[in-house]
């Protein structure tokens, strides 16, 4: 009976630090994404103005991401305490969120630069979706796999997130390596002039290059919200 | 000439225009236009880019908790038998 209880309470204290670390990292997450958006609204690179948030999350997410499901590994240098062990998951948790949102923002913000075809912006949001499903499927496939395959619980996880984070870092390295943001929004922007061109002929006026150039410039212009280029509809 | 508002109401006459069938309308020409240089491959390695995001979002609202109540618990009180029941 007092064994009962006492394993109910400690089982209570870990829920409570276990959600916690869910917690930190929640809050975190919440506050990294709208300071990235805002951030990469107005950077400007060599490569771009959303891929390098895209670089530097991911490295983040696969360093940092690995250390959540293992047993404490600052707990080595600093000593095996309670407040060691939940600021471990803690810190860990706190950068893979820091990266997931960078990641996640530049990801989703790089369409409307990428492309000016709505059918086009929309087939890639479909798309993403669509292996968001097949992600979140697999990985529980996967764990169901492994649950089943493997008696220690301690080996099931570490290897479900290995797994995962390669496949990941794979599909992420595929994906850096073929897009490249700059020559894809210079080519926006020269297919835009040209869009112009054409249409400004055909409805009969005079073609104005200035006008031209104009009204294509806002393309890439950083800092002006809810621009002509994000509205208007090709 | 126009402004910006004058140039939307234009930008969307043509879709309307060419979507009556039979009529060809000089229009129809912009809509062969291409307005991005997206190959198939980059589409789909767009479409991959996030993968790791999702997973690892999968990964952690999914099993998080219970990997640090049942498998490395933070609090060590008890962790032996505790690890024993998540077997």
């Amino acid at each position: 009976m007092l064994g009962k209880i006492y394993y109910f309470s400690t089982r209570s204290i870990q829920l409570f630090i276990g959600s916690l670390v869910i917690l930190v990292g929640q809050i975190v997450d919440g506050i990294m994404t709208p300071i990235v958006g805002i951030l990469s609204d107005t950077s400007s690179t060599r490569c771009g103005k959303r891929m390098p948030w895209y670089y530097a999350g991911f490295v983040l997410v696969a360093v940092s991401f690995t250390f959540m499901f293992q047993p404490c590994r600052l707990c080595k240098l600093f000593g095996g305490s309670v407040t060691v062990s939940f600021l471990n998951y803690a810190l860990f948790g706190a950068i893979t969120n820091i990266g997931w949102a960078m990641c996640q923002v530049s990801h989703m913000s790089l369409v409307p630069s990428i492309s000016l075809s709505r059918m086009r912006r929309d087939m890639l949001n479909n798309l993403r979706s669509n292996f968001t499903f097949i992600a979140n499927l697999s990985v529980l496939v996967l764990a169901t796999l492994y649950f089943e395959v493997f008696k220690d619980s301690k080996v099931q996880f570490q290897l479900l997130t290995y797994t995962t984070v390669v496949g990941g870092v794979v599909a992420s390295l595929f994906f850096i390596y073929h897009i490249r943001e700059k020559p894809l929004t210079t080519a926006c922007h020269k297919l835009a002039k040209q869009y112009k061109r054409s249409f400004l002929k055909l409805s009969g006026g005079d073609v104005d290059e200035e006008l031209v150039a104009f009204t294509s410039s806002d393309i890439e212009k950083p800092t002006r919200r809810g621009s002509l280029s994000e509205e208007t509809p090709y | 000439m126009f402004n910006e508002n004058d140039l939307e109401d234009i930008a969307l006459k043509p879709m309307m225009e060419t979507s009556s069938p039979g009529i060809k309308t000089p229009f129809q020409d912009l809509q062969k236009l291409r307005l991005d240089s997206l190959s198939k491959i980059q589409v789909f390695a767009y479409g991959i880019g996030h993968i790791l995001n999702d997973a690892v979002a999968s990964l952690w609202f999914n099993f998080l908790l219970f990997f640090l109540v049942e498998v490395e618990p933070i609090h060590p009180t008890d962790s032996r038998k505790a690890g024993s029941l998540a077997g």
